[in-house]
């Protein structure tokens, strides 16, 4: 049975490997982009595991101190590991190949290259220490991570001090630097990845299953003729399973191959502050070779259901008699799911992981439900369009919408799914405000109240004359029910991170912060978020633009020989591009237009509208709307060389 | 006897190395059908091709009215095939989206007639060949006979000097294709029309006024009389 599926493929004429290529080709893509997506999470977790010895479980009687802080130089946000060895049993940290002595400051290799030329007064001084070396990748959410780790006496003030700050770790004793929490921005992000991974699955996954449709249409008339001779359903179903398998599996494994060939430059993406370890695109390695196993097997059930049509009534798909009309159903499916996330979305608050898990579900299984409701939909316009047409290429594109509306669909699910995506993400707030530079810079650092007038007048003994220093009382910004006491710096910007050096040294708890330093990790969340998007976007807009090249080219194949006997009466290929076009671009605007508003009307409850207030919102649109379009003007145009050879084709014997 | 409507004089084409007309010369006169067989591969549709300004000859012209018409641009033969010629296949040339109507009322409109005005005539031609009330069908929902019947009124709708007709009653039973051969003879020659079939058939070759016969690229008049066999 495989050799008769293989020798029919390959004696097929140049058409039909034409047509499997297409499918493997399209399956490739499939595959290199859900590896992507599943790999990308994996990647957050890999990511997050090293951060973990950081925040080690407290050990009474442990062998070492351990205490963290946020240091901020510029722009940049710094993090802090302070230790101070108990005794000999203490342990070297990753990254480290010795435990640091006291006076040793090792630093990531992006902060050493951030401190070139930085004078010691304006960042190493804050230390009190030289640098030792370079912290390992092991200790390293990512090549791009500012870290410092610095060695100091246990009864330094830096390791006898509380931090006020929650994300800071207080001094504490530890017996090593396993079983420890992982960096709480993995917190933010790893549930984010799982967002993007259902943004970019499920547009993809319709992808790679419209690609199985894509063989197996083009074997509908030549399985119905094997239906004609005798061949039993099973034997038909069987035998465009294995042509088609065989495709999807040749795609798989290239796409596969592709995927790890380019994880260098995946990598690439910046995300966090700094592109990843490529070996962190690899840490789900173990679930390549299921996705590899899905990919097929998907494919294969799409095909299945394509082929029922010729297996039920192989005289009906070989005469083609009118088909059914789509019923109503499709959107009331769609409307069903919408209600349901509408209403979920409302029902409770965020941070139930169950809740947050069904949520997702429904918002996979909207976009699932809206590339069922395209064709009803498709069909709808060209009804429409039908009854209005004047001139021949309107009346063209609307019957060829009344026929076949899935397969008019094909040619711009990915673009609509795409734009109900865009939508969505159009929604979420990622502008980011302008770091405002002033003439003077305050610098607040929260000190114990009990030592708040010593400290103060010991900075600015430190300072002698650098800054202007005095003591607050302010509401506690974790309890607000607490005072807590803060020393401030008045300086001319100039000298802020040498004012800066001073008090760090000199304070010892949390390290002294402008208003404005608070808001670098939520630029950064933003600007990740920014980097996420545009990376779901991609995906979605690359999955969008090869559905629609590859349906755009489908469709010619399918139709080739009445092209070409249009072509013989005379009908000019203008009137037949110009058909072609209507027939994705009308739908286009419309269905397109309704994903992404109901995309933005289905998540503007949950996610809120600010994104569209700032420009990011109103540019994800634009783009959207333009690079839409373009793709599928821009798959017309590719297959209008294929048409134009289609047409002119009068060889004797076509095909 | 009139002048003749359409010439052709010592057309040769060949496909690679392959020769398909050796050297042909045909003419036909308005009101006169001419069938031409031959066997399989002797260059038959390439004649057709030719004459209908689909493919260019290596040498040779072709004249529609005293016109050269094998030199003009594609885009002129193409608007000459939609408006001066018409075209009969054995099977396939009607889209299978479009009822029936569309599908004749489609030329018209490829000349810029709106489908309003287009439907008119279509709806007439239908009626003529005895398609009433089966305008709304499509292809798919036709007979064999009913839809080559469709296919006839659209090649007749623009009312064209020369019908070519390749097998045109191929896919049919013989009594359905004398049907079709008969209700086409007699409207081309009600419109004063030109025929040239394409036929393997020497029953509808009998029925035409000429036969002509091609092999391997050649014009064998000598043995018509054979042919009527």
């Amino acid at each position: 049975m495989t050799a008769l599926a293989w020798r029919l493929t390959r004696l097929g004429g140049r058409r039909a490997l034409l047509s499997t290529g297409l499918t493997a080709f399209a399956v490739a893509a499939t595959a290199l982009l859900l590896q992507f997506v599943v790999a990308c999470n994996f990647a957050f977790v890999e990511r997050a595991d090293r951060t973990e010895w950081r925040e080690p479980p407290a050990a009474e009687g442990g062998s070492a101190i351990l205490a963290s802080a946020i240091d901020y130089y510029g722009d940049d946000q710094i993090t802090r590991i302070d230790l101070a060895r108990l005794d000999d049993d203490a342990p070297a940290p990753p990254g480290l190949d010795a435990f640091p002595a006291p006076g040793e400051v090792w630093v990531s290799p992006a902060l050493a290259e951030l401190l070139e030329g930085v004078p010691d007064e304006d960042f190493l001084a804050r230390y009190d220490g030289a640098i030792a070396g370079t912290v390992g990748a092991e200790a390293l959410a990512h090549e791009g991570e500012l870290l410092a780790v610095v060695g100091r006496e246990a009864d330094d003030p830096a390791m006898t001090t509380e931090r006020s700050d929650g994300d800071m770790v207080s001094p504490r004793t530890i017996d090593g630097f396993s079983g420890g929490e992982a960096s709480m921005v993995y917190g933010v992000y790893r549930p984010a990845a799982i967002v993007a991974t259902v943004l970019m699955a499920v547009p993809v996954a319709v992808f790679g299953a419209a690609a199985a449709r894509l063989t197996v249409a083009r074997r509908d008339e030549r399985l119905a003729a094997l239906r004609l001779i005798g061949a039993t359903p099973a034997q038909v179903v069987r035998l465009t399973l294995i042509e088609t398998v065989l495709a999807a599996v040749a795609g798989t494994i290239a796409g596969t191959l592709l995927w790890m060939a380019s994880t260098p430059l995946f990598a690439r993406i910046p995300i966090d502050g700094g592109p990843w370890y490529v070996a962190d695109l690899w840490g789900g390695a173990a679930w390549m070779p299921v996705v590899a196993a899905a990919v097929p097997l998907m494919v294969a059930v799409s095909a299945v259901v394509g082929l029922r049509g010729v297996v039920i009534s192989p005289l009906g798909v070989a005469r083609r008699v009118r088909r059914k009309g789509l019923g109503a159903i499709r959107l009331a499916v769609f409307a069903a799911v919408a209600v349901a996330f509408l209403t979920l979305s409302q029902l409770l608050g965020s941070g139930d992981m169950i809740f947050t898990a069904v949520l997702l579900v429904l918002f996979g299984a909207m976009i699932a439900a809206l590339n069922l409701t395209g064709p009803w939909a498709v069909q709808q316009i060209g009804k429409i369009l039908a009854g209005t047409a004047r001139g021949p290429a309107r009346m063209l594109a609307a019957r060829r919408l009344l026929d076949d509306p899935k397969a008019a669909w094909r040619g711009v699910a990915g673009v609509a799914l795409a734009g109900f995506i865009a939508g969505s993400i159009a929604l979420v707030p990622m502008g980011q405000p302008e770091l405002e530079t002033t003439a003077t810079e305050t610098l607040s650092a929260v000190v114990d109240s009990g030592h708040a007038e010593e400290l103060a007048s010991r900075a600015e003994a430190a300072l002698d004359g650098l800054a202007e220093v005095e003591l607050h009382e302010r509401t506690d910004r974790f309890d607000e029910s607490e005072t807590v006491a803060v020393v401030t710096a008045t300086t001319p910007t100039g000298e802020l991170e040498h004012v800066r050096s001073i008090l760090t040294a000199t304070l010892a708890g949390d390290p002294p912060q402008r208003a404005t330093d608070q808001t670098i990790l939520s630029n950064q969340i933003m600007a990740s978020v920014r980097v996420g998007a545009i990376v779901v976007l991609a995906v979605v807009f690359a999955t969008a633009a090869l559905s629609a090249g590859i349906s755009s080219i489908g469709s010619v194949l399918d139709r080739r020989k009445t092209y070409r006997l249009l072509h013989l009466s005379g009908t000019p290929q203008r009137v037949l591009d110009a058909a072609r076009r209507q027939e994705t671009l009308l739908p286009l605007a419309v269905i397109g237009g309704a994903s992404v508003l109901a995309g933005m009307a289905l998540n503007a409850p949950l996610i809120g509208s600010q994104g569209l207030q700032d420009a990011s919102g109103a540019l994800i649109l634009g783009v959207t709307l333009a690079i839409g379009t373009a793709a599928v003007i821009g798959a017309g145009a590719l297959s209008r060389p294929l048409l134009r050879a289609t047409m002119n084709d009068v060889s004797p014997r076509p095909d | 006897m009139s002048a003749p409507m359409l010439t052709a004089h010592a057309l040769r084409k060949h496909y690679g190395t392959a020769v398909a007309l050796g050297g042909v010369d045909f003419a036909v006169t308005g009101g006169e059908s001419v069938a031409v067989t031959g066997p399989s591969g002797s260059g038959k549709s390439t004649l057709l091709h030719c004459l209908a300004g689909v493919i260019r000859p290596d040498e040779g012209e072709v004249r529609l009215f005293g016109e050269r018409i094998d030199s003009l641009s594609e885009r002129e033969r193409s608007s000459l095939r939609r408006t001066r010629f018409a075209f009969l296949f054995q099977f396939g040339q009607l889209l299978p989206e479009l009822p029936a109507e569309e599908n004749v009322a489609l030329p018209l409109m490829l000349g810029g007639t709106p489908r309003r005005k287009a439907l008119g005539p279509a709806r007439e031609r239908l009626a003529q060949l005895g398609l009433a009330g089966k305008e709304d069908r499509r292809p798919g929902e036709l007979s064999g006979g009913e839809a080559q019947r469709v296919a006839l009124a659209r090649a007749l709708v623009v009312n064209p000097a020369v019908v070519f007709a390749d097998e045109p009653t191929g896919a049919l039973d013989r009594a359905t294709g004398d049907q079709v051969m008969g209700v086409l003879l007699q409207t081309v020659a009600e419109l004063g029309a030109a025929l040239v079939v394409v036929t393997h058939d020497p029953l509808i070759a009998a029925r035409c006024t000429r036969t002509i016969e091609i092999r391997d690229g050649l014009l064998h008049t000598g043995e018509m009389t054979e042919a009527r066999r």
